[in-house]
């Protein structure tokens, strides 16, 4: 394959997923700046081991891991800098308890109306990484259970149950955060 | 078929919702749920949180111009000229091209004819190994002593004399001026790398001692802007790599390889920032301690000793 041919498989395989890798970038981090970094970070890195990629198998799980390989690499670089506790060792409150299950249907519907951009942020932002990366990956650009375990590299039954207590944890965010946000606290609790 | 209990219920609603489950579940869920209010709460809720969640992926958007800026960035690194991105061994007076091995991953070629013939950037941070006319040590303070040998006690406590106070004997953020200053000190030429590609900038340099060596040390910030790297570029090696040791010291940045280069046994980790070689002086008992010092001191989950990857 000459360098041209390669430079064009490049750009078909593995280039078409840049808005889809910004995404997700931007959602793991919380921010733009950070993101943008990761992203093009990402694209050198994944340049740069082309050679490696299997032409015909799947080039987007290939280039998602790659992202999330490089995020945690900042993240662990930034813990050594900094002391941070690793995001892996808080382990979210998920009790057996499901305060919102009798929330009335409309009522969700309104709490969820008054969700605002930087709520899903801080909401996912609180989230432990390794259910912030499912959550993401499997709703926010729905992907299968079988590609998120390649990326994320865990058992197909483990992003379901990561998924299960991410999603858990992040509907109890935002309900709050939309609570706060001015709905009339009665009305909000009235059927739990 | 069993009916699930609510706890159990509620993980195959996950399932459920993302479309996952196989038929025998999904009717074992559904009768679930058309029995239970609380399941079948939460099954409405999960797939409405999943929708609204869709719908606001599309909040966040690259810029516009972030395609254009990426691609930019890599058409840098892929048209990227040794002379500009690591003086190759060739503009040092005295030197010839390197050249590797015939059969290595340059194929015999000169550093230069590689580079300005492939486009991948990987062959220009190996080249920069092949290239230059050293070895680079880079080493992180914890646990990277480790008793493994005298060279790597040095090697740490020049480490821990680095970090306290007087870091820099020279400060630049230009390759070519360290370079100039660094042979200058140490006696020998000294080529520094860029090593823009890796997210890395010269911070500056000093000279070290080091088993009656002087061995000139250049220092790079990464990205992040955090402490410095230290980098030791060691004169008198030049490295080569197989493709094999390479490319799965490469996959992923999770691995450490053992390698020979000229007689002298050598830890490579790549964390996927920075390549990390670690030279060892005592043999095979030391080379497996350095390796384990490297993977302690780098947090490696798993660390695989492999066979020695490069002949030389």
């Amino acid at each position: 394959m000459t360098d041209a041919e390669r430079q064009r498989q490049f750009e078909k395989e593995v280039f078409v997923h840049l808005d889809a890798l910004y995404r997700t970038a931007h959602r793991l981090t919380g921010h733009r700046e950070e993101a943008e970094e990761l992203v093009q970070e990402t694209f050198l890195r994944a340049y740069r081991a082309f050679d490696r990629y299997e032409l015909g198998t799947n080039a987007r799980a290939w280039a998602f891991r790659i992202l999330r390989n490089t995020f945690l690499n900042q993240v662990e670089r930034r813990k050594r800098e900094y002391g941070a506790v690793p995001l892996d060792d808080v382990e979210p409150v998920l009790g057996a308890e499901d305060p919102d299950l009798g929330l009335a249907p409309d009522t969700y519907e309104e709490l969820l109306g008054r969700v605002l951009e930087d709520d899903v942020r801080d909401a996912l932002m609180a989230l432990p990484e390794a259910y912030r990366t499912v959550v993401v990956l499997a709703d926010m650009e729905g992907l299968a259970y079988k590609e998120i375990a390649e990326i994320v590299d865990i058992p197909i039954g483990t992003v379901m149950s990561r998924l299960f207590r991410g999603r858990r944890t992040l509907r109890r965010d935002l309900v709050e955060a939309a609570r706060r946000h001015g709905i009339g606290p009665g009305a909000a609790r009235s059927a739990t | 078929m069993t009916a699930p209990d609510c706890s159990e219920a509620a993980r195959l609603i996950t399932g459920l919702v993302d479309g996952e489950l196989g038929v025998e579940d999904v009717a074992r869920v559904r009768d679930h749920i058309a029995r239970c209010d609380d399941c079948a709460a939460r099954h409405r809720m999960e797939a409405r949180l999943k929708d609204f969640l869709r719908a606001r992926a599309g909040d966040v958007r690259a810029a516009p111009d972030l395609g254009v800026r990426v691609r930019a960035a890599l058409a840098r690194v892929a048209e990227v000229e040794p002379a500009e991105a690591f003086r190759p061994a060739a503009a040092v007076p005295g030197r010839g091209p390197a050249r590797t091995p015939a059969g290595g991953i340059f194929g015999g070629q000169t550093f230069g004819e590689r580079v300005r013939s492939r486009w991948l950037p990987l062959s220009v941070l190996t080249a920069a190994l092949v290239g230059m006319t050293g070895m680079w040590i880079t080493l992180e303070t914890r646990g990277a002593g480790g008793g493994a040998s005298p060279f790597m006690e040095a090697l740490a406590g020049v480490h821990y004399a680095a970090t306290q106070a007087g870091i820099f004997q020279v400060r630049t953020q230009d390759p070519e001026e360290l370079s100039a200053w660094l042979s200058d000190h140490v006696g020998h030429p000294v080529t520094v790398p860029a090593l823009t590609e890796l997210g890395l900038t010269p911070a500056g340099g000093r000279v070290v001692d080091i088993d009656g060596r002087h061995l000139p040390m250049a220092l790079y910030r990464d990205y992040v802007g955090g402490r410095p790297d230290l980098t030791l570029v060691a004169a008198g090696h030049e490295v080569a790599f197989s493709p094999e040791g390479w490319h799965t010291a490469q996959e992923w940045g999770r691995r450490v390889h053992h390698a020979r280069v000229r007689g002298e046994d050598m830890a490579v980790y790549d964390d996927g920032q920075t390549l990390w070689i670690l030279v060892s002086t005592g043999g095979e008992d030391a080379m497996t301690l350095a390796t384990r010092a490297v993977a302690d001191a780098v947090s490696v989950v798993s660390a695989d000793l492999e066979p020695a990857a490069t002949i030389r």
